[in-house]
């Protein structure tokens, strides 16, 4: 299948400092891409390249084939979405929505109309962006990016300004709305969850490159990098030693793990979930690492534990335990089981 | 890589881009030029041989030249002296304790800027000049010199200092005044260690701009200066006296200084500076205290009885037969037709001036903006259109003026046709007044959220569209505000437009001075008096015409949930 959107080799650079270094990424026509990292990861210059309103110093950006590099934004055919709305202040939400629309009149008020229904906003034509809330405005930006049936769909952090609760809601009826038109679309976002539960394809930035692309499942539990797997999600990684003979160690303890991978210093991840810790009472021998109880830390659905390894003080772990599984104290020292096929190892000097 | 490739612009945004060059181009021929020619030729003996620094030397050292600087700094540091602790007392009533009437108080203050700085005066020599009414009050001093420059510069410098001031001191923030007051500090203290560290930028700058006013201002010394020579003179007397431009070139160089050092000192002062008064700030309201509302009462009231006085003096005596024996009232004065100078065809011309001015000025400086500010315009001509928008500030008047006779009185300039028109005087204004009328557009066209324009063009409208639909009824406040403000100042200005009339573009503030000068001060007040009104009427209507459109184009704003 061909991609729909590619875009290849973007370089960025503002004077001294490169924003994207040599960007390769590919959107499949009708698919979801999230843009995913930290702040100054690029995220937003590389949307803003695709959208034309940056100019790259290097690379291409092809639509179906086509190279669009060098044309204005308005030939590009894409609505967008800012995160501040960028609502026409004195325009009232009909004249908002319809600020693209052509035609005559009727046939633009019907299908400003129409695009009031679909963001659930029938009734509020008239009144003016500051008599909406925030959740109000963003759907109304959301109806006048999508009212000149544009091919592609650019959203730059658009829930970030909104509460907690309506960004969930909002996040939801964005899904839904992507499907039912199937409309290519890519979102930069700092927030893994949002990336997770909306994207068909998360692409995690930092410093301005890709540390991986690939489905949430995919960057959630089998992460290229440590940077994506600190980023993404909790995870523990620990510090590990690699044997000529291919055997992990942690702090001098063999770990049930199989693989080819270069003697010398690794880290191993793996994510808080995966731990497993043993009974209490269970026999300290030898083929259990144990570890004690340092702290537990409640988060609703989850008990968060801290443990400290017994052979090695400094090393740290986390385990999520069910939020009522009480039989953890502080204190207490435990059996760490280690799951043979949720972990990764990271070798050291790769960044 | 087809990267690096150029651009492809749409039509709407390559017009932009011709548009930002013709503004950049326009500021360049109208602006850089003319102040390029001074420097030229200020390094030029009278035959146009380049003789270095000889005219600046002899600026400096010959003791014509050198008495009137020495009566400019003197004037100068006198007027600062004066004026700016009486506008911070002034500014403190106004802005801090609110006293009952600060509204009329205000009013009052600001007055002086409706009227052209020699009409404070022509109401002192009504006054108290030869034929004065409270010429004894002078003790046998004579108005005419020091004092009488001293008296009007307070006047026409007044309502700066107070404007800035008052900006300084509401910006002030409650809750420091509360910490102070918690942690025992006294009223002096509280002054010293809260008030005037708040406001220490404003004072300065305050201090800079009437100093800076008061040198280059030439409209008063002409009226009142007697024997008393000042540099603004001294250039105005060397090139329109003596056609000697070289002189006046370097004398030009010369007040081109101080104007230079105070916004050079402005800038670095206000460097890293701004955003001491956050959105969590509650502006600070001195408690209710009946002696001292009463002193600064009394202090605002006489200095209201002064400005009055040096408004209105001239306005009575222009419908008086013949000051001060025959006090009839008469509208004799105002028949121009008899008069050298000018007359209706000076006002009629100042009204054309103040229009056009408003119109013409209102829209490039706009344009500039906008296009610096939403359209992809080349980056590097942005950045020239900026730096040259705040040039005009630092120039005064009369250098700028003395820049448009160099530069386009010389019949080799393929533009020389466009001296003694109408169109240099109105060119000339608007670059005079650029500074001001740029960043207030600025300011108001940044609050608009920049992405608007990109969502815009995504949806393939051109940037006109949203120019028209969206920037200018957002902006249109402010649009009227810098109208008005190029008008008036169009309408009272002089000291720029006095080298570039003709006897058929003749403006009225310049039959003020020609009419004085020909001793015939009633028709002199009388024309002032044109000029006031007619300031005042633009003043009305603009608040008037901003009052129905905010009513019709300004809903959103009230707009809440």
């Amino acid at each position: 299948m061909c991609a729909f959107l590619s875009v290849h080799g973007i370089v960025k650079r503002f004077g001294a400092f490169t924003a994207l270094s040599g960007i390769d990424l590919q959107v499949d026509k009708g698919s979801f891409l999230c843009l995913l990292g930290p702040s100054g990861c690029g995220k937003t210059t590389l949307l803003r390249i695709i959208a034309g309103l940056e100019r790259q110093d290097g690379g291409t950006v092809l639509v179906e084939g086509r190279d669009i590099s060098r044309l204005p934004p308005a030939q590009r055919d894409y609505g967008i979405v800012f995160q501040s709305y960028a609502l026409f202040p004195n325009l009232d939400v009909a004249q908002n929505v319809g600020y693209g629309v052509r035609g005559r009149v009727a046939e633009r008020r019907r299908r400003v109309e129409e695009l009031l229904a679909l963001v659930g906003l029938t009734g509020t034509e008239r009144q003016f962006p500051s008599q909406l809330s925030g959740g109000q405005q963003q759907r109304v930006a959301l109806a006048r990016a999508l009212a000149t049936s544009p091919r592609m769909l650019l959203l730059d952090e658009p829930l970030s300004a909104l509460d907690a609760r309506v960004r969930v809601h909002l996040r939801r009826e964005i899904k839904q709305l992507q499907r039912r038109l199937g409309i290519t679309t890519i979102m930069v976002t700092h927030d893994q969850e949002e990336a997770l539960s909306l994207a068909d394809t998360v692409a995690v930035m930092n410093h301005g490159t890709l540390e991986q692309v690939g489905s949430p499942e995919q960057v959630y539990s089998q992460p290229d990098t440590p940077f994506v797997a600190d980023f993404v999600g909790h995870s523990n990684l620990s510090p590990v030693q690699v044997g000529t003979d291919g055997q992990v160690e942690l702090a001098g303890f063999p770990l049930p793990f199989m693989g080819t991978h270069p003697a010398g210093s690794a880290r191993l991840f793996c994510r808080p979930e995966d731990l497993q810790i043993g009974s209490p009472n269970g026999h300290d021998d030898c083929r259990s690492l144990m570890a004690q109880v340092e702290s537990t830390e409640f988060l609703g659905p989850v008990r968060r534990v801290t443990l400290r390894l017994e052979r090695a003080r400094e090393i740290l772990l986390n385990v999520d335990l069910g939020a009522k599984d009480l039989g953890i104290r502080e204190g207490q020292v435990v059996p760490v089981r280690f799951p043979a096929d949720r972990m990764r190892l990271f070798t050291e000097g790769r960044a | 890589m087809s990267g690096k490739l150029s651009p492809i612009f749409s039509g709407d945004e390559r017009l932009a881009r011709v548009l930002a060059y013709a503004v950049a181009g326009a500021l360049l021929v109208f602006l850089t030029w003319p102040l390029g020619e001074i420097l030229v030729k200020a390094l030029q003996s009278r035959d146009g041989q380049f003789v270095g620094l000889q005219n600046l030397r002899e600026v400096l050292t010959e003791a014509r030249t050198v008495a009137a600087t020495v009566n400019s700094l003197i004037i100068g540091a006198g007027v600062t002296a004066l004026v700016v602790p009486t506008a911070l007392v002034f500014a403190y009533a106004l802005a801090q304790v609110r006293i009952p009437g600060r509204n009329l108080f205000k009013l009052i203050a600001l007055s002086p800027l409706l009227t052209p700085s020699l009409m404070s005066g022509i109401s002192l020599v009504y006054l108290f000049g030869n034929q004065g009414v409270i010429k004894s009050w002078m003790h046998g001093h004579s108005i005419y010199g020091n004092v009488g420059i001293v008296l009007g510069e307070t006047f026409y410098t007044f309502p700066y200092a107070v404007l800035v001031l008052a900006t300084a001191l509401s910006v002030a923030d409650a809750r420091l005044y509360e910490a102070a007051e918690v942690l025992g500090a006294g009223r002096m203290r509280r002054f010293f260690t809260v008030t005037l560290p708040n406001i220490r930028y404003g004072l300065i700058s305050a201090c800079l701009m009437v100093f800076t006013l008061v040198i280059t201002d030439f409209g008063v010394p002409v009226v009142v200066g007697g024997q008393t020579n000042v540099l603004a003179l001294e250039a105005y007397k060397q090139v329109l006296g003596q056609q000697n431009f070289q002189k006046g070139a370097a004398v030009g160089l010369v007040l081109l200084v101080p104007a230079v050092l105070a916004t050079v000192a402005e800038r670095w002062l206000a460097r890293g500076r701004g955003g001491t008064f956050s959105g969590s700030s509650r502006p600070y309201v001195a408690k209710p205290s009946l002696g001292r509302n009463l002193l600064l009462w009394l202090l605002c009231g006489a200095v209201s009885v002064f400005l009055l006085a040096m408004v209105g003096t001239a306005v009575v005596a222009s419908f008086i037969k013949l000051w001060p024996y025959k006090m009839n009232l008469t509208l004799a004065h105002y028949d121009f037709a008899n008069m050298d100078g000018g007359g209706w065809l000076a006002f009629h011309n100042s009204l054309l001036l103040g229009g056009l001015t408003a119109v013409v000025g209102c829209a490039v400086v706009f344009a500039g903006a906008y296009l610096v500010e939403k359209t992809p315009a080349p980056r590097p001509v942005a950045a020239l259109i900026q730096s040259l928008a705040l040039v005009p500030m630092a120039v005064p008047g009369l250098v700028l003026g003395l820049g448009y006779v160099f530069c386009f009185n010389r019949p080799e300039n393929p533009l020389h046709s466009l001296y003694g028109t109408m169109a240099i005087l109105v060119i000339s204004t608007v670059v005079h007044f650029y500074t001001t009328a740029h960043l207030a557009l600025m300011t108001s066209l940044r609050q608009i959220d920049g992405e608007v324009e990109a969502v815009a063009r995504s949806l393939k409208r051109p940037w006109w569209t949203t120019c028209s639909r969206v920037t200018v009824p957002i902006t249109l406040p402010a649009l009227l505000d810098v109208s008005r403000f190029l008008f008036v100042s169009a309408m009272t200005t002089i000291s720029c437009v006095i080298f570039l009339y003709t006897p058929k573009t003749v403006l009225a503030a310049v039959a003020v001075v020609n009419m004085d000068d020909a001793g015939d001060i009633a028709p002199a007040a009388g024309m002032a008096t044109l000029i006031v009104a007619s300031s005042l009427a633009v003043t009305l209507l603009s608040h008037l015409a901003g009052w129905l459109l905010d009513r019709k184009t300004q809903a959103w704003r009230r707009a809440t949930a």
